[in-house]
């Protein structure tokens, strides 16, 4: 039993920091946040009582609503672009053979490297001074410049392009896995490869197109940046809503409500994701 | 006799984890057995009878539900691993991938474990040359051999002085080649040595060869214990009859497959007496090993026996009607 | 097995998808060296970044940031390894679900939640948002990527390097110290490097958290973005993007070993 003892005296001491850090800042901000949501709003910003609902029924309001909806339906579209166009990105590296590493490099590369300003460079392209209105300008295509910026599929546009490697990466991890004697049994079975694709390997990567869509909707969902860089003042989400409430309209119990939708979704994740989760923890 | 090591009544008893589907099982039932100073011990049996369960009790990764463990007389069972003096050779080596072979071999000295003479320098010393390493301190385990690797943590643990080394199926990562050979090594090994081996395998050929004593294993329990030629040729039980060897049953008794005689026609059959068993039978088939065949021929009242006959005897085809016999001597009975 | 359509199609494919991705910003660094403010090649010219260097706000900005990614990094490496390592002697379903909890709350969320916090606590002891809340919030959500790279590494890891380390006479503390920690050596660097960048990089949550005295990097960036064509930001961009990836191809390859 002395075995026992030391590694769980070990394990304790190693495992503290991290528990600790965690709950101070994890757990007990998001339990403030979640009783925030049901407090009222203070005379000079911050809160205090009573207790109310009165944060989730204005929650429901026709002129929230537009948000909500808006969030999802901009995430969806950036999602099912991200698949769609991640899908065979992540099909080549698989199938790439030696060179793998590098092309999964090539993609890593640019995801860890500054979101801002990979969002940033494509305000660079868009703005109506920029380059592809100069171009285009300069060509005689067009005489007056597009208006490609401040619109909601400048923010699609974005989520895609800052999220795409986010989808790719478990869609490769999936596919990578699959064995390949499989899609020589289907073509040994008559089937081209275009069927062998369809009927073989996305039917089997499903787990990983789902773990890429779950990934990458959630913080398409809840951005903040790319819908207040790209988007301009129409295009408000629930991620800027939550700032709004919490700097300049100073109304936290508003703003912690709407934030316990974006939690809702971030924990309903943790819950159904537990394959992924493991795989990763 | 100087017992070091004494395992009384030791029983294992792993809970069940639904994760892992396995249900709550005993994987040591009840094991004892005491071993004499500098003798070869083997643990032999199947994948999954508790043989590798037992040498981690007495290697200190495992602790036993119940019952003792005593080494040089000392009780070791609440000990960790650290403060034992057993050392273990495991499956795969387990050499430490960042250190030479030199920082392997001294790893020990610098521990917990401070017995045996000697400055650690004239220690390592001593075992490099036992072992036929001297000239490689300085490669890492990367660049060995098979064989070197295996030497290597053999030294690692005897520079240790340990009471009993175990070792844990230490020839099945190697080549088939090379086994015969590193098996003579580690006999002349623990001879010169002198140091207790407790030796776990399911290779019976290894276990037969090697051992001084030998325990076979099934699900948890030692089956029986004895010099090797006892167990084969005084098996208790069927399950110890038919792994070590193979081993034919007829009418309720066992018969080796080199105890029985092969002729063919049935003028030649031999006479039935108080001391002759005889049978006749249609040959099945006959496999060619070189040296020897192996002959399987079908009884007349059913049942498959298997012949082993020198291959200058044959061949035998499938349908040749023969005959069988063998010396009542020659028969196993009474097993459990 | 592949077919005349992977063999060409996709291939070119993926030559589009990369240039997709890569091509923002080598444009941006094209137009970093340009004369000119517009979008119009004028000639090649250093003076954006000359004047990027002669920003003294923006170079404040740079310097906090290092600062506060500099001791985010050492933290969140330290607590980050040492709780992968507990992690993977034994699963904590709690621990781990909040970490991976951590990495899929969305920032402006992990913001609030830490403003609120930090709001609450320092009513009573008299403490401001700072350099320190910033540096807190960021070891917050760096152990997650810390932990990742160090557990994905101890699954390749032989559980009987360290049963051989404790049969040799090692304690328990001592078979991590002397076999595993050495092992994991190449992957505490990889991890640290990850940290560094995801420090580097934060907007949202520093933003929320930062006091007066606390401007970063990236808040600078983002004020520029916003306020229109700025020519400097171009010449800041192509740096830090630069560095950012040389340290990624670095963390990549310690990570290959």
């Amino acid at each position: 039993m002395n075995r026992r003892r030391g590694i769980d005296r070990l394990r304790a001491w190693f495992l503290a920091p991290a528990a600790v850090l965690m709950l101070a800042t994890l757990a007990i901000p998001l339990a403030i946040v979640a009783a925030y949501s049901f407090l009222s709003r203070g005379a000079y910003g911050g809160v205090e009582a009573p207790w109310t609902q009165e944060n989730y029924t204005r929650l429901a309001d026709p002129l929230y609503g537009g948000i909500f909806l808006r969030s999802a339906w901009i995430s969806l579209i950036a999602t099912a672009a991200c698949l769609a166009l991640g899908f065979p990105l992540a099909l080549f590296i698989a199938r790439s053979g030696p060179r793998k590493n590098l092309y999964l490099a090539l993609v890593i590369l640019p995801f860890w490297t500054s979101f801002l300003i990979r969002l940033y460079a494509w305000m660079f392209l868009l703005r109506d001074t920029g380059l592809v209105n100069t171009v285009l300008l300069s060509l005689g295509v067009i005489h007056a410049p597009l208006a490609l910026l401040y619109n909601q599929g400048a923010v699609i546009l974005g989520l895609v392009y800052g999220y795409l490697p986010f989808a790719v990466l478990p869609l490769y991890a999936t596919l990578e896995r699959q064995d390949p004697s499989l899609l020589d049994a289907a073509a040994d079975l008559g089937a081209t490869p275009a069927r062998a694709l369809a009927r073989v390997t996305i039917p089997l990567a499903m787990p990983g197109i789902l773990a890429a869509s779950v990934l990458v909707f959630v913080p398409c969902v809840g951005t903040y940046i790319v819908s207040d860089l790209l988007g301009g003042s129409k295009t408000v989400l629930i991620g800027n809503l939550v700032q709004n409430q919490f700097t300049s309209s100073r109304d936290w119990p508003f703003g912690a409500a709407a934030s316990m939708i974006l939690i809702a979704s971030a924990v309903a994740v943790l819950l159904t994701q537990r394959r992924s989760r493991e795989e990763l923890l | 006799m100087d017992p070091v090591l004494e395992l009384a009544d030791v029983t294992k008893e792993f809970a069940g984890d639904a994760a892992r589907r396995s249900v709550p099982h005993k994987a040591v039932d009840r094991v004892s057995f005491t071993i004499p100073r500098g003798a070869f011990f083997s643990l032999l049996g199947p994948s999954g009878c508790g043989k590798t369960t037992t040498l981690r009790l007495i290697a200190g990764f495992e602790s036993a539900t119940s019952g003792e463990i005593r080494l040089s007389g000392r009780r070791v069972d609440h000990l960790p691993p650290y403060r034992r003096n057993v050392n273990t050779v495991f499956q795969s080596y387990a050499l430490f991938p960042h250190l030479t072979v030199q920082g392997n071999i001294e790893f020990g000295l610098h521990g917990e474990r401070r017995n045996g003479s000697g400055s650690p320098a004239e220690r390592v010393r001593r075992v490099l040359e036992q072992l036929d390493l001297t000239g490689k301190e300085s490669r890492k385990p990367s660049q060995l051999s098979g064989g070197e690797r295996q030497r290597v943590a053999l030294a690692r643990a005897l520079v240790l002085s340990p009471d009993v080394l175990l070792l844990d199926e230490p020839l099945s990562a190697l080549d088939p080649q090379l086994r015969q050979q590193v098996r003579a090594e580690l006999r002349d090994l623990q001879r010169k040595t002198g140091v207790t081996f407790l030796f776990v395998t399911h290779d019976q050929d290894e276990a037969l060869s090697l051992s001084d004593t030998l325990a076979v294993m099934r699900a948890g329990r030692i089956e029986q214990m004895g010099p090797p030629a006892e167990l084969y040729r005084a098996p208790r039980t069927r399950f110890v009859a038919s792994f070590l060897g193979s081993i034919n049953w007829i009418g309720g008794a066992g018969v080796r497959p080199e105890a029985i005689r092969i002729t063919r026609s049935a003028s030649d059959r031999p006479m039935e007496n108080a001391s002759l068993r005889s049978a006749p039978a249609i040959v099945e088939s006959a496999a060619f090993l070189g040296p020897v065949a192996h002959v399987s021929a079908r009884l007349a009242e059913g049942g498959s026996i298997t012949v082993r006959v020198s291959s200058t005897e044959g061949p035998y085809r499938p349908g040749e009607s023969v005959c069988l016999s063998w010396n009542v001597a020659d028969e196993l009975r009474g097993l459990l | 097995m592949t077919g005349a359509w992977s063999r060409r199609a996709l291939p070119l494919y993926a030559a589009c998808a990369y240039l997709f991705l890569h091509l923002p910003l080598a444009i941006l660094a094209i137009f970093s060296v340009n004369a000119s403010r517009f979008t119009i090649w004028d000639g090649f010219s250093l003076h954006w970044y000359r004047a990027m260097f002669a920003d003294r706000d923006l170079l404040e900005a740079a310097a906090n940031s290092l600062i506060i990614a500099a001791a985010a990094t050492v933290l969140a490496t330290a607590i980050g390894t040492l709780a992968g390592y507990a992690l993977w002697k034994k699963a904590s379903a709690w621990l781990a679900g909040s970490l991976y909890l951590s990495l899929v709350t969305p920032e402006i969320v992990t913001g609030v939640s830490l403003l609120a916090f930090f709001q609450w606590i320092f009513r009573d002891l008299h403490l401001r948002l700072g350099m320190h809340t910033v540096i807190l919030a960021h070891v917050s959500f760096s152990v997650a990527y810390v932990v990742l790279v160090i557990v994905a590494r101890l699954r390749n890891f032989d559980p009987a390097l360290e049963e051989a380390a404790l049969d040799l006479g090692a304690t328990e503390f001592g078979a991590f110290y002397r076999v595993t920690l050495p092992y994991l050596a190449p992957a505490i660097a990889a991890a640290a490097m990850l940290a560094f960048t995801v420090s580097i990089d934060d907007y949202v949550i520093t933003s929320l958290v930062a006091g007066v005295d606390s401007r970063t990097l990236p808040m600078a960036i983002y004020a520029m973005a916003r306020r229109g064509v700025n020519p400097v930001l171009n010449a800041v961009s192509t740096i830090v993007v630069a560095a950012l990836g040389a340290l990624i191809l670095l963390s990549e390859r310690l990570r290959a070993r």
